[in-house]
């Protein structure tokens, strides 16, 4: 193996490449990144696994010798990253891997790739094209409530729903739920999958401007795509998901429409005496006001006052100021819809500046007061 | 239409001078006499319980010792002996659980007993207060006053109406009555400080109190103010609860096949843990030691547990433990007969620590 490449031209690449290794309890093997240079087509491919997501791009360069290794993802990637922006000659040498740059020499361990597993090309001519932009924004707005916990499966990734006319994104962790649906003009088949939110984050990072559509490719028990130079394959996590329209509250009775930003100004403000265990902010609406309040045994208490336009009587509701800001946040909108009825149910907000083929749902499970 | 209840039947019993009466008892020397349990009268303790003669001298618990002396320089001071005291307090509560499944300890010398169904099957509360009274006395020679009523909060006063030895009854019809010629101060829950303001404001029985709006109340004296305004007209819904202490929750079934599928037994576990959350949540305590429990088709056991940093309730921590100890059993090569889940270690979680609910998926 031997060839040079720019170090600008790879690193991002790499760096890339190296985000799929696993950080916790891998397999040795896959601690490394599969190299491989190929004289005939003049790139070099670079690959990583974690097994559940696998990651695959190529560099043109130019290539003198081809071959085959797996090396170490960290060393490699740190290596890359600390030399100077100027060409990078790679050879093997004596079992190892040589890298020079400029006036730098590194002779690196590598493995051999006979235990790495697999990562076999897909056929691609059941995959269609869609908007990238549109994909990421519909990962973007639901998988903030993708749960971290593996208790449910289900949870721990983000449904897609679609045919060729219409699409969902739905995730939730039982606490919270995103909801984003558009319609769509696509020429393929229904599919119903639960995808890893590691994948799909990760098809999240690599889509820019300069390329609007990006390549599908679902399958049975995994969903590829293809987008630039990167071919990014995931998994599907098998399990029924819940039924999660029979929870959403879509007739709650008390609708209030408010001003996004100096909403969540107020309760940053408000949430700096907030408990640190339980991140409580009580919302009090009354008629044509909302007053919320924070309070902790240790650091005191704070409240501030917003006016608003209501029609209902007294309702007072608990929230994770933590999770409410983050879902005010990704609504990206100036005016955001309420809809509540109590203080112990769902509570739902809309972006009702949407175009009309777009909606996004945020569900927000309240905190239960003390004392109720 | 709301079903109608029937009228609650609520004993509140409260043993006269408990500390001191025990004393007494068991020194007869004492009888009569003004009788001091606590601290030195040159310490720094102070008075736990005196008896009714030490009370004619201005003295009541929680006074300095110093104090009492001065007020009666010829009491007897005693230090208390709490293993006896609380000896005396197992008798009488185990009395108590003859006549009810509902018998609610305050402290170790007062309980609240709901006889609405009662163990002998007695109609008359007053009865069983009587009998109840009569069987402490035979048993541990000691005195106590009880309250009868349709609530807690008046079974309470009543007990305290006609001290020491008495029994008092109030009716659904007599509440008012009562209630409205009672000393502000005889409220329970009315401390010192809330009575001389109350007093203050012109508000010096229950009659004066309950001609305050709700409103009034509110803004006079914050939240509380709502209790009040309940309580003087005799509206006091809390219920008489057992409250043991509680050192596990746990879930547990034997199916009626043996069941080999890791699905099946995740799809068990999961509901497990939901159960065990509900109930941690309901008992309001958090645990820290997750146990998972298994028995294979031969009776052999296995149990393995884990004990993690911070005290949890929450489903999700419980079933990420349990699939990480399903790791260390048979259960990928065994079938199973019978699969569970209990979390121990238990602490009281903050009185009503706030929630983040859960939908129910």
């Amino acid at each position: 193996m031997k060839f040079n490449v720019h170090r600008n031209q790879i690193l991002q690449k790499v760096q890339f490449i190296n985000s799929i290794v696993p950080v916790r309890n891998p397999l040795q093997i896959l601690t490394n990144i599969l190299l491989e240079a190929n004289s005939e087509k003049g790139s070099i491919r670079l690959a990583a696994t974690d097994l559940e997501v696998s990651a695959v791009t190529e560099v043109e360069c130019n290539v003198l010798e081809s071959g085959k290794i797996a090396i170490p993802a960290k060393n490699f990637t740190d290596i890359i990253r600390a030399l100077p922006d100027d060409e990078i000659h790679c050879e093997l040498d004596n079992k190892m891997l040589n890298i020079k740059c400029q006036h730098s020499e590194f002779s690196l361990i590598f493995a051999d790739t006979e235990d790495f597993p697999e990562i076999p090309d897909r056929e691609w001519e059941n995959s269609f094209t869609m908007d990238a932009d549109l994909f990421s924004k519909l990962v973007e707005k639901t998988s903030f409530a993708v749960s971290e916990h593996i208790g449910r499966p289900a949870f721990s990734g983000i449904l897609w729903e679609l045919d060729s006319k219409k699409q969902k994104m739905v995730a939730t962790d039982g606490k919270r739920l995103g909801k984003f649906e558009t319609t769509l003009n696509l020429d393929t088949d229904k599919i119903d999958i639960i995808m890893p939110i590691k994948g799909v984050n990760l098809v999240r990072r690599i889509i820019h401007a300069d390329q609007p559509k990006i390549k599908i490719l679902p399958e049975e028990s995994a969903i590829s795509f293809e987008y630039d130079s990167y071919k990014i394959y995931s998994r599907l996590i098998e399990a029924n998901y819940p039924d999660y329209e029979a929870v959403i509250p879509y007739d709650n009775s008390k609708i209030i429409e408010i001003e996004v930003e100096p909403l969540i100004k107020a309760i940053q403000r408000v949430s700096l005496l907030a408990s640190e265990d339980n991140f409580k902010v009580v919302f009090n609406f009354s008629k044509n006001q909302l007053q919320i309040h924070s309070e902790d045994i240790d650091k005191g208490s704070a409240e501030e006052i917003l006016e608003i336009e209501n029609d209902f009587e007294k309702i007072q509701i608990g929230f994770n100021y933590k999770y409410l800001i983050e879902i005010l946040q990704l609504m990206n909108t100036n005016i955001v819809q309420i809809k509540l009825e109590n203080s112990l149910d769902p509570c739902i907000f809309y972006n009702i500046e949407y175009p009309e083929d777009q909606k996004n749902l945020f569900l927000l499970m309240p905190l239960r007061i003390a004392n109720e | 239409m709301k079903s109608e209840k029937p009228i609650r039947k609520i004993i509140h019993i409260d043993m006269d001078a408990f500390f001191a009466a025990v004393e007494v008892r068991d020194h007869p020397e004492y009888k009569g006499k003004p009788l001091i349990v606590g601290g030195d009268p040159n310490s720094r303790g102070v008075v736990a319980t005196c008896s009714y003669e030490a009370r004619k001298y201005g003295i009541h618990s929680a006074m300095a010792s110093a104090v009492a002396y001065r007020l009666c320089p010829h009491a007897i001071f005693v230090h208390g002996r709490h293993e006896v005291y609380s000896q005396v307090s197992k008798q009488i509560r185990k009395i108590f659980v003859e006549y009810s499944h509902l018998v609610e300890p305050v402290s170790i010398d007062e309980a609240y007993l709901d006889v609405t169904y009662n163990k002998k099957g007695m109609k008359s509360a007053t009865l069983i207060a009587k009998d109840i009274k009569k069987r402490i006395y035979q048993e541990t020679g000691l005195t106590a006053s009880a309250g009868v009523s349709y609530n807690m909060f008046l079974a309470k006063i009543a007990s305290d109406m006609d001290k020491p030895d008495g029994l008092v009854v109030i009716l659904p019809d007599k509440a008012k009555e009562v209630l409205e010629g009672l000393p502000i101060g005889k409220f329970y829950g009315i401390g010192k400080v809330t009575e001389k303001k109350m007093q203050m404001l012109g508000i010096h029985t229950g009659k004066d109190l309950k001609a305050q709006t709700l409103e009034e109340l509110v803004r006079l004296f914050g939240k509380v103010g709502k209790y009040y305004y309940y309580i003087v007209r005799g509206i006091d819904k809390r219920e008489v609860t057992t409250e043991r202490e509680i050192k596990s929750i746990g879930h547990e079934n034997t199916f009626a096949k043996d069941i080999d599928d890791m699905h099946e037994m995740k799809e068990y576990l999961e509901k497990c843990a939901a159960k065990i959350e509900e109930r941690l949540k309901k008992h309001n305590v958090a645990g820290r030691t997750i146990t998972l429990k298994i028995r294979y088709p031969d009776f052999y056991r296995a149990t393995r547990s884990r004990t993690i940093l911070k005290p949890t309730q929450d489903k999700e921590v419980i079933i990420s433990t349990v699939n990480s100890l399903l790791e260390e059993t048979l259960v990928k090569k065994c079938s199973i007969r019978l699969l569970g889940i209990s979390v121990s270690k238990l602490e009281k979680d903050e009185i009503n620590l706030p929630y983040q609910l859960t939908l129910k998926l």
